[in-house]
């Protein structure tokens, strides 16, 4: 046996995987060969001290953290779940795993109300655009596979679908206002202090941005593409409430003017991708500095970003929409 | 680690079973994280977002699979995914790099490595070769759990766990040499 085969019998070693006979030609073999009884020492040395890497343990509780998201995807899943079944029938298996019984009893109070405010919009939607590319799309969202999908997918694809035809379908618009409202008195019925009141199928995870002001204008921002009139005065006091710890990856979603595009804010780079097809046309390379100011000139040409580095400094960046080519910016 | 009757009342919807069932998991998915990230505020992010995902898929777990298996699966997939966007590609040393060092040994103190040189050395690997070393040794899985996780062949685990370990073993070897020198 040479010392390369020996090798392997060393490293099962390591985990206890070899059999007695094994192990006795293991030490016969190292007790003629030096250079592999040292390497036999020195592997078991790396072994335990990889046994004795530190038990790192979450400074804070991650599931608090992230419970006013789990209500969230309850108040969504209640309503996508309750439109797709009635409108469609695709793909609902899919969805409707066992446990969102129970949660529709939960909520059922409001939400027997809300979905049928959805549904009828969704149907609406069906009607307006062509049926066949929504549905495509919409099964798309659907069954990314576990592997793949954010967990938000589901929910920013309904959300998507709600914003991307209220400004063609007139009829619906007041239709879209109700339904805003009544998820908006959802999430306050929830009794959760931490979700936010405009948070129902909207964007808005909170992120870990300290800057509250930046937030306010995102909230801000945020609306006036929704074209929502659901005007909350204080709202982004509220946001300011927010622990800057509680954060989970916080993604915000910037429309282009002309509606083709959609910029989504990640923690350190931004993903542009069409209102269309929801395909990525674009992903700035990661810069380490939190991301903000993201805004879109008039005619929808150009994307403006600023990072945030150590010590106030910023950088601030400019994305052309005709060559997608990115370029820092002079102040 | 997870009762089985828990996970079947979590799956069953019972709402309190599945939080309690996800404060169980939460170390065990954040410890992961955090060894194949190799960064707190990453970890944080991806565990929280494993958990989400746990909390929406419970339904698809079949118990034909270890559930500690099934979790460790979500996050690694999503490490493997945030890992591809924040890192440039890792190019990865195929070739052999078998008994590189064989001389010199004799004079090797045998002085522990220190944490921040294993942490380092962790980090140079690629990422499939990290994923199942933290997986071995942070959640103490055997071969065939770590092929079940990460869904390969359990030839492909061992010769990802064995070639790891001998370019972590050069690694720090190196940088005991380093430190005496300098």
């Amino acid at each position: 046996m040479n010392c390369q085969e020996v090798m392997e019998l060393m490293q099962r070693q390591l985990d206890d995987d070899l059999s007695d006979a094994e192990l006795e030609v293991l030490m016969n073999h190292t007790r003629q060969c030096p250079d592999c009884a040292a390497m036999l020492e020195r592997m078991k040395r790396l072994s335990a001290e990889l046994t004795a890497l530190p038990k790192v343990t979450p400074t804070y509780s991650l599931v608090d953290a992230i419970l006013p998201e789990l209500e969230r995807l309850d108040r969504l899943a209640s309503h996508t779940s309750s439109a797709i079944e009635s409108d469609t029938g695709i793909t609902a298996k899919a969805v409707s795993e066992p446990r969102r019984m129970p949660r529709k009893r939960r909520w059922a109070t409001w939400s027997a109300i809300g979905s049928v405010v959805a549904a009828g919009l969704v149907a609406g939607l069906f009607i307006v655009n062509d049926p066949s590319a929504l549905k495509n799309s919409l099964a798309d969202k659907m069954s990314y596979s576990m592997e793949h999908s954010l967990p938000e997918v589901e929910d920013t694809s309904t959300a998507n679908l709600f914003r991307q035809m209220t400004p063609t379908s007139g009829q619906s618009d007041l239709e879209t206002k109700s339904f805003d409202k009544r998820t908006a008195e959802g999430s306050s019925a929830g009794g959760d202090a931490n979700s936010n009141p405009e948070a129902g199928g909207d964007v808005s995870i909170k992120g870990t941005s300290n800057n509250s002001s930046e937030q306010g204008n995102v909230t801000g921002i945020v609306k006036d593409q929704y074209g929502s009139t659901v005007e909350k005065p204080g709202e982004s006091d509220v946001s300011k409430e927010d622990h800057p710890g509680m954060g989970i990856t916080s993604v915000k979603e910037f429309a282009s003017p002309d509606g083709r595009f959609i910029a989504l804010l990640e923690q350190h780079t931004i993903a542009i991708v069409s209102a269309d097809n929801g395909k990525t046309v674009k992903q700035t390379s990661r810069k380490n500095g939190q991301h903000g100011q993201v805004a879109w000139s008039e005619d929808s040409s150009q994307l403006t970003y600023e990072v945030q580095l150590d010590r106030g400094a910023a950088e601030k960046y400019v994305i052309e929409t005709s060559n997608w080519k990115e370029k820092k910016a002079t102040h | 680690m997870v009762e089985p009757g828990l996970i079947k009342a979590a799956q069953s919807g019972d709402r309190d079973a599945l939080i309690t069932l996800l404060r169980e998991i939460e170390t065990h998915v954040y410890r992961t994280a955090y060894y194949i990230l190799n960064n707190e505020q990453d970890a944080m992010d991806a565990s929280q977002e494993a958990l989400i995902r746990i909390y929406t898929k419970i339904g698809s777990y079949e118990e034909k699979a270890q559930f500690k298996t099934w979790i460790q699966r979500i996050v690694t997939n999503i490490c493997i995914d945030k890992f591809r966007r924040s890192k440039p590609t890792v190019s990865i040393d195929e070739h052999e790099m078998v008994f590189r060092e064989k001389q010199n040994v004799e004079d090797e103190v045998l002085s522990a490595y220190a944490l921040q040189d294993i942490r380092s050395a962790i980090d140079k690997l690629p990422e499939h070769h990290r994923t199942v070393v933290v997986l071995r040794y942070l959640q103490d899985f055997s071969y065939n759990e770590i092929a079940d996780s990460l869904d390969l062949p359990l030839n492909t685990v061992k010769s990802y766990l064995f070639r790891a370990r001998q370019q972590l073993q050069s690694l720090l070897h190196d940088y005991q040499k380093g430190g005496v020198r300098g």
